[in-house]
C-alpha cells in the first residue's frame, strides 16, 4: 500500500502540471469542456434526454415539429424528437470512434515498432504493406471495404480500423528509429535486457505521445468518418440515432425543415472541432519544451 | 559611465511552481575593450543574462522585473523589440552561441547566409558582399575560403562552423560581442585554437566582450576581469589573478578546487591478473558517399588495437572527437561486430556467443556521457535502477525495491528517489542514478564513457570522488573515456592517447603526463588551459584538422600535423617501441632507442 501511495505521487504532480497547461490555453479548455459534456451526454443519456423512449417508437401525428418548449431541437419525419436522438446518438459516434482508434491503435503500434526496431527486411515487408492500404484515400478505402462486408455499423468499424492502422504504423516507425538510438536503449543493451522487453519497454512507451496526439484528433476525423459513411447508407441502419443517419433522413426536407439536419450537423461540428483541439492541448502538454526542465 | 553598464536587474520565471528569481544583480559595468567573464554553473541564470541584454529573452515565461541595461550611454530596455532588432542586435551587439550547429541554418550554403546578412545590414551590392564575406572567412582564418563559402554546415567541422559563426558577428562591425560557452562542445586543441582566433580579433578591433563559461580556467586564460554568478547573484567580482589566487567568497573556492585538483595514483600492484586482453582489434565501416555516389567506402574507426588491462586498474583513452575511442568501447562491449581482432575477458574470449553473452554482459557494464538520455525519460527510477536485476536475478517487488534503496544508498542518493522520474534530478545526481545501475548487476569492469563531460564542474568534482570510491569498495576494473585530461589525469592508472583509429601511446599515467614522449600527446596536453596561468599565450594550439578516416594519411597518420615530421614519417607506419615500464610510443622518432615490442607484450 505504501509503494502504490508513493507510486502515485509523481502521477498526481504531472498530472497538475498538465492541468496548468490545460487551462493556460484557454481555447483548449473549452475543448476540454465541450469534450467532457459530450461524453457526460453519452453516459447519462437516458437520464438527460427528454423522449427517451423516441429513440425508436414514431409519433407520427407530430412530425417536423420546429423547435419549440417541448421540443428544443423539433421534431423529425417519423416524429421523434431530435434533441434526444442527438444525444443518443453521442453514444453511438463516440463509443464507436473510440473503439476503432483502439483497435487501430492495437495493430498499428506494435507494427511500427517493430519495422522501426528492426530494420531491414522487417522494416521492408511491413511498410510495403502500408504503403498499399495508404495508397487509397480513407474513406475511400472504407467505402470500398464496407460495400464488400456489407453495410453495417460493425462493419463500418472494420473498414475504418482497415484505412486507419497504417497512420499509426508508420508514424511509431519514425518515431522508433530516432529512439532506438538514444542512449538508454545502448545502456540496455550493454545490460543485457531482452529485445522483446527493450521494444516494450523503452522504445514503445517513448514514442508514444505523438501517436496521443495523432489518436486524439483522429477520433474526430473518425466520428466524421462514420457520419460520412451513414450518411451514405453504409455505416449505422435506421432505427439506430446516428448523426450522419439523421441528417442523410433529413436532407430531402432541407431546408424547409432545417432542423432535422442542422442539430445533428453541429453535433458532429462540435465534436470533431473538440478533438481536433484537444489534440493541439495534448501536444502542447506532452511537449518538453512547453514543460519546465 | 562605464561602456556596458546593468543596474538592479532582476528577472523571474513563472511556471506552474509559481515565480521564481533568477537574475538579481544590483551594478555590473564593463570598460571599452575589456573582456569580462561570468561563471557559473549551468542553471544559474548566465544564459538569461545573455538574452535578457538582447531583449530576446521570451516573456512570459520570463519577466524582466525592473532593470537597466546600458551600452555605450543608450539605455537598451528603453528601446522596443524592433528598434533592437535594426539598431542594437547584430549591429552593436553580437553573439556567438555555444552550438555552432543549431544557429546556421542547414539549408543555406555559408556564403549564401553570410552574403545575405552583409547586403541587409550594410547595404552592399551582390559583388561586393561576396568579396567582403571571404574577406571575413579568410580574417577567421579558414583557410580555402573560397570552398568554404560554397559549403553547407553539416559539411563543416564544429571548429570550422564556430569560425564562420565567428566572421558572421564580425559582419556588422559589433564593438560588443557576448561569447556564450562558445567552445563548450570543441575538443582541446580546437577550443584553444578558436580561444586565439577570438583574442587576436578581439584586439584588432577593439571589441568588447562578454565571455560566458563554466569553466574558471578558461576564464583565467581568456579574460580581465571576472564576475561569479551564483543563484543569479553576483557574488564575487573582480580581476581575473586576483580571485584566482585569492578567492573571497565560498562559492568561489569551490568551483577552484573543482578545477585544480591535484591527484595522486595508489601504486598498483603489477602482479594482478590481466582482465581484459584486447589484441589487434579492428573495426572498419563499409559507407556510401551519397554525395560523391562513392560506393562501399571502408572507415577505419579502429584500426588494430591491443592492450591488456589488469584487475582494479582505470585505463583512460584520450583523443580528439573522432579518433575512434567510441568505437573501440562499443566493440569491446560487443555492441558492435568486430572486423578482426580478440578480446579476452576474465580468459574467455567476449566474442564467444555473439551478441546475447549474458556471462560476459553481467560482468560488463557501461555509465554515458549524458545521463539525461542514458536514463529512460518515462521510468521511475527504481526501475532504472533495477533494469540489470530483473535480467540477472529473479527478485520480488520487496526484495528489488530494498535492492534498489541499497544502491541508491551508495551513490549517496536519498531512497525516496525510487518513486520519481529522472527529470527531477540535476545532471550530477541523474549520473549517480547511472552509475548505481551499472553496479546493480555486480560488474567487474565498468567502462565511464566521458561521465562528467555534461554535467558542471562542480559535481563533476563530487562524481570524481565517487567513483573513486566505488573503485576501491568493489575492486572495480574501468575504462574511461574523456576528452577532459584533468578528469583522466585524476582517476587513470594507464593512459592510451588514440589518433586516427590507432594507439600512439600507452603507458603509466604519472609518466604519460609529466613526461609525455609522442608529438600528439604533447600537443594534447599544451593545448588545455590551466587555472594558474593567465592570458591566452598560455595556450598552445595544434594546427590544422584531424584527417579523415576513411582516406587516412600514410605512413604515420599523424605526420601531417606533426611538428617535427621528416620524410619517413610519409613514408613507413611506425613501429611500436618501448621506452620504459609499461611505455610504449608508435613514433619513428623513438625507433632507434628503444627495443620493438608490442603494447600488447
Amino acid at each position: 500500500m505504501h509503494n502504490f501511495i508513493e507510486n502515485m505521487k509523481p502521477k498526481w504532480k504531472s498530472f497538475r502540471e498538465s492541468m496548468y497547461l490545460l487551462a493556460k490555453n484557454k481555447l483548449s479548455l473549452v475543448a476540454f469542456v465541450i469534450i467532457i459534456l459530450f461524453i457526460g451526454m453519452a453516459i447519462f443519456a437516458p437520464v438527460i434526454a427528454p423522449y427517451p423512449e423516441d429513440v425508436y417508437s414514431t409519433h407520427i401525428s407530430e412530425k417536423l415539429l420546429p423547435p419549440s418548449a417541448a421540443h428544443l431541437m423539433g421534431t423529425d419525419e417519423l416524429g421523434r424528437d431530435v434533441f434526444s436522438r442527438v444525444i443518443f446518438g453521442t453514444r453511438v459516434s463516440i463509443s464507436a470512434a473510440l473503439v476503432a482508434v483502439a483497435i487501430a491503435l492495437i495493430i498499428g503500434v506494435p507494427f511500427g515498432a517493430l519495422a522501426g526496431c528492426y530494420g531491414g527486411w522487417v522494416d521492408n515487408v511491413l511498410m510495403r504493406i502500408t504503403d498499399v492500404f495508404l495508397s487509397f484515400p480513407p474513406l475511400l478505402l472504407a467505402i470500398a471495404l464496407v460495400a464488400l462486408l456489407g453495410a453495417g455499423l460493425k462493419n463500418a468499424i472494420i473498414a475504418i480500423v482497415i484505412s486507419w492502422w497504417p497512420w499509426y504504423t508508420r508514424l511509431v516507425r519514425g518515431q522508433a528509429i530516432s529512439i532506438r538510438e538514444r542512449k538508454f536503449v545502448q545502456a540496455a543493451e550493454t545490460i543485457g535486457t531482452p529485445k522483446s522487453r527493450i521494444i516494450f519497454s523503452h522504445i514503445i512507451p517513448n514514442c508514444i505521445s505523438p501517436v496521443i496526439v495523432q489518436a486524439s484528433m483522429d477520433i474526430g476525423g473518425v466520428i466524421m468518418t462514420l457520419a460520412s459513411l451513414s450518411f451514405l447508407g453504409l455505416g449505422a441502419q435506421a432505427p439506430t440515432p446516428e448523426w450522419g443517419l439523421m441528417i442523410s433522413a433529413g436532407r430531402s426536407f432541407f431546408p424547409d425543415k432545417w432542423w432535422c439536419c442542422i442539430f445533428p450537423g453541429v453535433a458532429i461540428f462540435l465534436t470533431v472541432l473538440s478533438f481536433n483541439l484537444l489534440g493541439d492541448a495534448i501536444r502542447e502538454i506532452l511537449d518538453p519544451k512547453t514543460r519546465k526542465k | 559611465m562605464a561602456y556596458f553598464e546593468i543596474k538592479d536587474l532582476v528577472v523571474k520565471h513563472k511556471s506552474f511552481e509559481g515565480i521564481k528569481t533568477v537574475l538579481d544583480i544590483e551594478h555590473l559595468a564593463i570598460e571599452k575593450g575589456e573582456t569580462f567573464g561570468i561563471v557559473s554553473e549551468s542553471g544559474q541564470g548566465k544564459t538569461v543574462l545573455a538574452l535578457t541584454i538582447q531583449k530576446l529573452l521570451a516573456t512570459p515565461p520570463g519577466i524582466i522585473e525592473s532593470g537597466e541595461v546600458f551600452l555605450d550611454g543608450e539605455d537598451l530596455f528603453k528601446k522596443t523589440p524592433r528598434q533592437m532588432q535594426r539598431t542594437i542586435n547584430g549591429k552593436k551587439i553580437a553573439m556567438i552561441f555555444q552550438d555552432p550547429m543549431s544557429c546556421l541554418n542547414p539549408v543555406f550554403t555559408v556564403g549564401y547566409t553570410m552574403i545575405d546578412v552583409l547586403r541587409e545590414n550594410r547595404g552592399m551590392s551582390r559583388k561586393e558582399a561576396k568579396a567582403e564575406a571571404i574577406r571575413l572567412l579568410e580574417e577567421v582564418k579558414l583557410s580555402d575560403a573560397g570552398s568554404v563559402m560554397g559549403k553547407y554546415p553539416h559539411q563543416l567541422s564544429g571548429g570550422q562552423r564556430q569560425r564562420v559563426i565567428i566572421a558572421l558577428a564580425l559582419c556588422c562591425g559589433a564593438e560588443f560581442m557576448i561569447a556564450d560557452e562558445p567552445t563548450r562542445n570543441l575538443d582541446v586543441t580546437i577550443q584553444a585554437s578558436v580561444l586565439k582566433l577570438l583574442k587576436e580579433l578581439q584586439r584588432k578591433h577593439a571589441i568588447t566582450v562578454l565571455f560566458i563559461a563554466n569553466n574558471l580556467s578558461l576564464i583565467s586564460a581568456f579574460c580581465d576581469r571576472v564576475a561569479i554568478l551564483h543563484d543569479g547573484r553576483i557574488v564575487e567580482e573582480g580581476d581575473v589573478r586576483e580571485i584566482v589566487r585569492n578567492p573571497q567568497n565560498a562559492y568561489t573556492k569551490m568551483l577552484l578546487s573543482a578545477v585544480s585538483r591535484t591527484h595522486k595514483t595508489e601504486e598498483t600492484d603489477a602482479e594482478k591478473p590481466v582482465l581484459l586482453d584486447v589484441q589487434g582489434l579492428k573495426k572498419y565501416f563499409l559507407i556510401n558517399d551519397e554525395i560523391k555516389h562513392l560506393k562501399n567506402l571502408t572507415l577505419k574507426a579502429v584500426d588494430g588495437v591491443s592492450f591488456k588491462l589488469r584487475q582494479g586498474e582505470v585505463l583512460g583513452i584520450v583523443g580528439e572527437s573522432g579518433c575512434g575511442k567510441s568505437t573501440l568501447v562499443n566493440t569491446i562491449l560487443n555492441l558492435y561486430e568486430p572486423t578482426d581482432g580478440k578480446v579476452f575477458f576474465d580468459g574467455q574470449d567476449a566474442f564467444a556467443g555473439g551478441k546475447r553473452n549474458n556471462a560476459f554482459k553481467k560482468n560488463v557494464q557501461i555509465v554515458f556521457q549524458d545521463p539525461y538520455w542514458s536514463l529512460n525519460p518515462r521510468w521511475l527510477i527504481k526501475d532504472i535502477v533495477a533494469e540489470p536485476l530483473d535480467v540477472y536475478e529473479k527478485l520480488n517487488e520487496n526484495e528489488r525495491v530494498a535492492r534498489v534503496k541499497e544502491l541508491l544508498a551508495m551513490v549517496d542518493i536519498p531512497e525516496d528517489a525510487c518513486y520519481k522520474y529522472p527529470h527531477e534530478f540535476s545532471g550530477g545526481q541523474r549520473q549517480r542514478i547511472a552509475i548505481a545501475r551499472s553496479l546493480a548487476s555486480n560488474p567487474k569492469l565498468v567502462v565511464l564513457d566521458e561521465p562528467t563531460s555534461s554535467i558542471d564542474v562542480f559535481s563533476q568534482a563530487q562524481i570524481l570522488d565517487l567513483i573513486k570510491d566505488l573503485r576501491k569498495r568493489f575492486n572495480l576494473t574501468n575504462i574511461l573515456i574523456s576528452h577532459d585530461l584533468g578528469v583522466v589525469h585524476d582517476l587513470s592508472d594507464r593512459i592510451a592517447v588514440m589518433y586516427l583509429g590507432h594507439i600512439v601511446e600507452f603507458g603509466p599515467a604519472e609518466e604519460i603526463f609529466s613526461n609525455p614522449q609522442h608529438p600528439y600527446t604533447q600537443a594534447l596536453f599544451d593545448s588545455i588551459p590551466d587555472v594558474d596561468s593567465f592570458g591566452i599565450e598560455s595556450l598552445k594550439t595544434l594546427e590544422g584538422q584531424i584527417p579523415s578516416p576513411i582516406n587516412p594519411p600514410s605512413g604515420c597518420t599523424f605526420h601531417t600535423r606533426c611538428s617535427k615530421a621528416c620524410e619517413a614519417c610519409a613514408q613507413r607506419t611506425p613501429k611500436e617501441t618501448v621506452i620504459g615500464e609499461g611505455h610504449v610510443v608508435s613514433c619513428i622518432l623513438f625507433e632507434k632507442d628503444g627495443t620493438e615490442a608490442g603494447i600488447a607484450g
